[in-house]
């Protein structure tokens, strides 16, 4: 009960924050923009996929449509991970701050819950709602696509999970560092460095981090950090690719959750220990 | 029965970036408290009360020392089954209505739905916030914060329920609205264990204080303990005192003087003060009352805290 009403707690408290209100309605403004302009022409040469009734390209033959179709998915996905991960960061950081506050943390503690409740029913509330966004916003896609070109892509379901695994993923580290600062800026900037700097080196490493240094011992520590670290940049290929019905790399989400899962045990263990 | 056991409780904080700076908020404190009754802490700021409070409520951990809880040891969970706790300078997230904060933190007590939606209306009636339950917390004044804090602070209908500065920002009459139901509370057999600055508050209600100074727990008694001058004595007459009382009465007193009718007197034990109540009667002066001298709270407390900086 005690888990239930924390969790219940943190998604109203979610409902109130304005980056969320935004999130919502761009997800929403997409949505009613692809339903009315996605469209489809069938032409001599094979289908041509429209939008705003103007063609987005040369005639798909239709055996090559599903393909076709796939590859704008996997495309939209791509830049809809960024947009929905960006915003849910923004939106959820200052929770575990704010819970810390003197005067309301007191509160918290002095309730019949033990500590790590009140972290993960924080960290339930925020992937809760970032589920139902990235429910909403990715089924409706889903829906557009089968309803207007005929393309019911089973596969383009997986991505509403995967993208809440990688905002899961990514909350661990904010929420670590929020308990350490307890502020709400330094965890957003602290995520938004990782995933754009430090996933993005490491995930590139061979073209960019090995050119510094042929060394034995450095490229082994480079590589040390490329899998104590969540494997977020993999995990995004790896459901595009799944959604281009390629095969579905497992490394990078079991690699992701047990580290997030030693980074969420990090921040149970700091909290513990620290007085308010 | 104690329902509060605290043994040898110490608490020393470290800050700077090494953590080399040493903060001792509370050293070896002691105290057992027996159900039922009005606890209150006093001391100047800084003394480790609301240290005191934390440490018993698992909210910081001691650096040394043990205690209990309605018989379970702190840290455990279950010492907080039965509890509440109104901290000093409590928020609430804006967005929650009075009556919602009773609820989201009734829920965070296990307070079952139903027991909830008999209990709320009669808090808020208690504390009168009745007419602003609908009201969003963020647009009430300090005084109906408090209010709401002290009925969430009952919202599990608690066996001991702390209070850090209850009053703090509370008008006169709100305060004594507040003291009543703390008296309610203690009639119903209720342990509360108060914090304040509100010394002549204290002095009305409780039944034991303890004083506390720079970490150290300086005394503990009950409030006539800690404000009667040992045996300090004004005994009012009617007539004319005799010249060779005062040479006779040196005798028995070990200080003495007159001012009008009154006699003020300090003797070191009953014995003697019967014998100058008895010289008295002697030479036929008329007793209109003995009264047994006592200091106020604050004069009480200001002087142990001399006394503990002169130590």
């Amino acid at each position: 009960m005690i888990l239930f009403a924390l969790v219940r707690h943190t998604i109203r408290e979610l409902l109130f924050r304005v980056t969320l209100l935004i999130l919502t309605g761009i997800s929403t403004l997409i949505i009613l923009v692809m339903l009315l302009s996605v469209g489809s022409a069938e032409s001599a040469e094979g289908v041509v996929i429209t939008l705003f009734s103007q063609a987005m390209g040369p005639p798909v033959p239709i055996d090559q449509l599903e393909q076709a179709a796939y590859l704008m998915q996997m495309s939209l996905t791509g830049g809809l991970y960024t947009g929905i991960i960006l915003f849910g960061i923004i939106a959820t950081a200052g929770l575990i701050p704010e819970t810390l506050e003197k005067g309301l943390i007191d509160i918290y503690l002095s309730k019949p819950l033990a500590r790590w409740q009140l972290i993960i029913g924080r960290i339930l509330g925020a992937v809760a709602i970032i589920f139902a966004n990235a429910l909403y916003f990715l089924g409706a896609l889903w829906l557009i696509f089968g309803l207007k070109l005929g393309v019911w892509n089973a596969h383009f379901l997986i991505a509403p999970f995967i993208l809440t695994l990688v905002f899961a993923c990514l909350y661990t580290i904010s929420v670590l560092i929020g308990i350490l600062v307890r502020n709400a800026v330094v965890p957003i900037l602290g995520v938004l460095f990782y995933q754009v700097v430090v996933a993005g080196l490491l995930e590139s490493r061979e073209r960019s981090l090995y050119l510094l240094s042929q060394n034995v011992v450095y490229r082994t520590i480079v590589d040390g950090f490329y899998y104590a670290l969540p494997q977020i940049r993999a995990l995004q290929a790896s459901n595009e690719q799944f959604i281009i019905h390629q095969s579905f790399m497992w490394e990078p989400l079991v690699q992701s959750i047990a580290v997030s899962g030693l980074i969420l045990g990090a921040s149970l263990w700091v909290f513990q220990r620290k007085d308010f | 029965m104690s329902v509060i056991e605290a043994e040898s409780l110490s608490k020393v904080y470290y800050s700077g970036i090494r953590k080399k700076k040493q903060v001792h908020a509370l050293h070896n404190f002691s105290v057992s408290i027996d159900g039922g009754q009005i606890f209150s802490l006093l001391g100047p700021n800084g003394a480790g009360k609301t240290t005191i409070i934390k440490i018993l409520l698992s909210i910081v951990r001691p650096s040394q020392g043990t205690a209990t809880i309605l018989g379970h040891t702190v840290p455990d969970v279950k010492t907080r089954d039965r509890v509440g706790y109104l901290p000093e300078n409590h928020k609430y997230p804006g967005y929650f209505t009075g009556e919602q904060v009773l609820r989201f933190f009734g829920e965070l007590s296990n307070v079952p739905k139903k027991t909830l939606d008999e209990r709320i209306p009669d808090l808020l009636h208690m504390v009168g916030l009745n007419e602003w339950r609908s009201m969003k917390v963020r647009k009430y004044s300090k005084g109906m914060l408090q209010r709401v804090g002290l009925a969430q602070a009952l919202i599990n209908d608690p066996d001991i329920l702390f209070l850090d500065e209850p009053t703090d920002g509370v008008d006169p009459v709100g305060r004594k609205e507040i003291r009543e139901v703390l008296k309610g509370l203690k009639y119903q057999g209720k342990t509360i264990f108060l914090n304040s600055h509100l010394l002549s508050e204290v002095e009305m209600i409780s039944d034991q204080v303890a004083i506390l100074d720079r970490g150290s727990l300086v005394r503990v008694g009950t409030v006539e303990e800690l404000t009667t001058q040992g045996s300090s004595f004004e005994i009012t007459f009617e007539g004319a005192l005799p010249p060779a009382f005062t040479e006779e009465a040196s005798a028995h007193v070990l200080k003495m003087s007159v001012r009008g009718k009154t006699i003020s007197l300090a003797s070191s034990t009953t014995a003697d003060l019967n014998a100058t109540i008895d010289l008295l009667r002697k030479h036929g002066v008329s007793i209109t009352s003995l009264t047994k001298l006592r200091k106020s709270l604050e004069d009480s407390f200001i002087d142990l805290l001399k006394e503990g900086v002169k130590q």
